[in-house]
């Protein structure tokens, strides 16, 4: 007898990947998003194509949807709804406490398939029995326009593979049921070795005014710079966790070559948005700079990465007001208040005294004219 | 209302003002000299001194006048609903700053034809500091805050602020008001900052923040980033215009406050 889903968040992980390790003999999938596209297309059609990068080819997947609600719709029929199996949660970190209200009280299972680890706690005043993931997969909300007019819900994911707490075991998802241990090693890995060098992609690619990621990796100046940020991972990890050498050195070349892979299509706009969310002071360019100076690794890539970052600007991105900030601030105010760095710290020394230099060496990579305002 | 291009202008201004005199508050190595003012507890810093005029200086090229605690003592402004203000309060929370607290501010917020609309505050010590985006954000730390929460009263934490005349008439309903809303609400904290409880319901570690009868500079800057952070203001400006009431928060505790101060005859009657 299938069981009923609900997928909070009807993205790129929600629509995209999620249906993969769902097999759809097993559950019916229900969706909640804030988009009143997606959600009125599906209530109408109750039926999307999703796709999957296997062998240099795309498979195709259909998906049924037994429900699709705007989330004051839910909340008008919540009383009927409380019999989920399972919730899944992949809204982005902001938006997380906020979706989860409307199952708040819920003693469902909840897999948290966020880019950070802290908002299982944050979200535990709402469900109480939620638990992390990891979805390790990069799945674009895009997908090519010979798709699309067939299909404007289509989204294109890679063969990834979902980690999840084994606290939430179920036998019928298709993933890797994992105990705390094996499951931080994974996040550790992703955000180090995906997150790190694929934001630092996007930030190049941004600056050369390019649309995908894997633009940025046929241009070699700006590949070099990933490769050298990978680098500079692998180095941190090995000395910080000492995770083994095969693991690490698999993980990687798996990254290097997701990121460029040419029918992804995942776009810039997607990897560098929230700049500053991604320039956080315990994440993955701050942050890990950081690793990597406290194990004696200079990691002037990964810097490039944090310049090119703060040099970024979208007028549609919700950190659209990064640029104003950089701008009305003196570079000792942005660290300290932006970046949150302390005064006398080897990251804040190196960007103190450097900060002119790698500017400058961001824009010798560009074979576009770079708008390098010096902090 | 202001254009978009001269609501950024001036929150350009407001962000890099209170980032300068914030240098000054965290530098408390030099030689503290205090005078007291009105009251024992109403005291002026060699600090404040110092941070209003860097802060003077950098506004002097903007057109409009400059209301501040030490500068109202010399020239008395009445402050109108039909005229635009810089509203400046170089030390908010000057007794803790003297004692070693962390919980002060240096704040400057713009007033436009009645409306508190542009604001900056930082709060040195804990390293935060808060600004409004043009019309479109407020942030703090660069990242955007917006109103999410909406607690129940009962667990709600809540911090408030007395009027600094301590002969005020109303000083009893104002302790009884404290008192009823300590014992039904999760407490109810003074933090020796009025623009400290506003920034810290911005940060939403609080639900609520009111105030009774303060100094309109210790509130405008946060006041502003609170509007546009989307929660709930309510303030009365009283007839003397640089004394208000004020309450900030989730709208259901905003409420809540309201009517309670009601009863006891105290505080704002419109938003």
């Amino acid at each position: 007898m299938t069981k009923d889903v609900l997928i909070i968040g009807a993205g790129a992980i929600g629509r995209g990947f999620l249906p993969w390790v769902l097999p759809q003999n097993q559950f019916n999938l229900n969706f909640i998003d804030t988009d009143q596209k997606i959600i009125s297309d599906m209530q109408k059609r109750r039926h999307y194509d999703t796709y999957k990068i296997k062998d240099n080819q795309l498979i195709k997947l259909g998906v049924s949807v037994k429900n699709a609600w705007l989330p004051e719709q839910f909340l008008k029929e919540h009383k009927k709804h409380k019999n989920f199996e399972l919730i899944f949660v992949n809204v982005g970190p902001r938006n997380c406490f906020l979706a989860t209200q409307l199952m708040k009280g819920s003693d469902t299972p909840t897999l948290v398939c966020e880019n950070d680890p802290s908002c299982v706690n944050n979200i535990y005043i709402n469900l109480k029995r939620s638990y992390f993931a990891i979805p390790d997969v990069i799945t674009s909300n895009y997908a090519p326009n010979h798709i699309l007019i067939n299909d404007n819900l289509s989204v294109i994911t890679e063969e990834g593979f979902l980690f999840y707490d084994d606290s939430v075991k179920n036998d019928f998802i298709i993933g890797n049921a994992c105990n705390k241990t094996e499951l931080e090693k994974h996040w550790i890995a992703k955000l180090y070795l995906h997150n790190t060098p694929h934001c630092v992609a996007a930030y190049l690619g941004a600056l050369e005014n390019l649309t995908y990621v894997h633009e940025v990796m046929h241009v070699d100046t700006l590949a070099n710079v990933v490769h050298g940020c990978m680098n500079e991972m692998l180095q941190m990890l090995k000395r910080h966790w000492n995770f083994s050498q095969d693991f690490l050195d698999a993980y990687a070349k798996k990254e290097l070559a997701r990121f460029s892979n040419v029918l992804l299509y995942d776009p810039i706009s997607r990897v560098a948005r929230e700049p500053f969310r991604k320039l956080k002071l315990n994440g993955r360019l701050i942050g890990a700079s950081q690793l990597c100076l406290s194990q004696g690794i200079v990691p002037d890539n990964t810097l490039i990465g944090i310049v090119s970052a703060l040099l970024f600007e979208s007028k549609s991105d919700v950190d659209q007001h990064l640029q104003f900030t950089r701008k009305n601030l003196s570079q000792h105010h942005f660290f300290r208040y932006i970046l949150g760095l302390r005064e006398g710290e080897a990251l804040e020394i190196i960007l103190n005294t450097r900060l002119t230099h790698l500017i400058e060496k961001t824009c010798s990579l560009m074979n576009n004219s770079c708008n390098a305002n010096v902090l | 209302m202001f254009s978009k291009e001269k609501w950024l202008t001036e929150s350009s201004i407001a962000l890099a003002v209170v980032s300068e005199i914030s240098d000054v508050l965290c530098d408390k190595n030099g030689c503290h000299t205090v005078t007291q003012k009105d009251t024992f507890r109403d005291i002026v810093t060699n600090y404040d001194i110092t941070s209003q005029t860097i802060a003077l200086s950098a506004l002097s090229a903007s057109p409009y006048p400059v209301l501040s605690e030490e500068l109202h003592r010399e020239t008395d402004i009445i402050i109108s609903s039909n005229e635009t203000y810089w509203i400046l309060d170089p030390i908010d929370g000057s007794v803790n700053f003297l004692y070693g607290l962390p919980l002060f501010t240096v704040s400057l917020g713009l007033y436009h034809q009645g409306d508190f609309c542009v604001g900056a505050v930082a709060i040195p010590s804990l390293k935060e500091l808060y600004f409004t985006y043009c019309d479109q954000a407020a942030c703090l730390n660069g990242k955007s805050v917006i109103c999410s929460r909406d607690a129940a009263f009962n667990i709600s934490l809540i911090s408030c602020a007395f009027s600094s005349n301590s002969h005020s008439k109303n000083r009893d309903k104002e302790y009884a008001l404290f008192g009823k809303i300590n014992d039904t609400s999760m407490g109810c904290l003074r933090l020796g900052s009025a623009a400290v409880s506003i920034c810290f319901v911005v940060s939403q570690r609080l639900s609520a923040a009111y105030g009774l009868g303060v100094k309109i500079w210790d509130i405008a800057g946060s006041l502003a980033i609170a509007k546009q952070a989307g929660y709930e203001v309510k303030i009365r400006i009283h007839d003397d215009t640089t004394t208000a009431d004020f309450i900030v928060g989730s709208s259901c505790v905003v409420k809540h406050i309201a009517c309670l101060m009601e009863e006891y005859n105290l505080g704002t009657d419109h938003d």
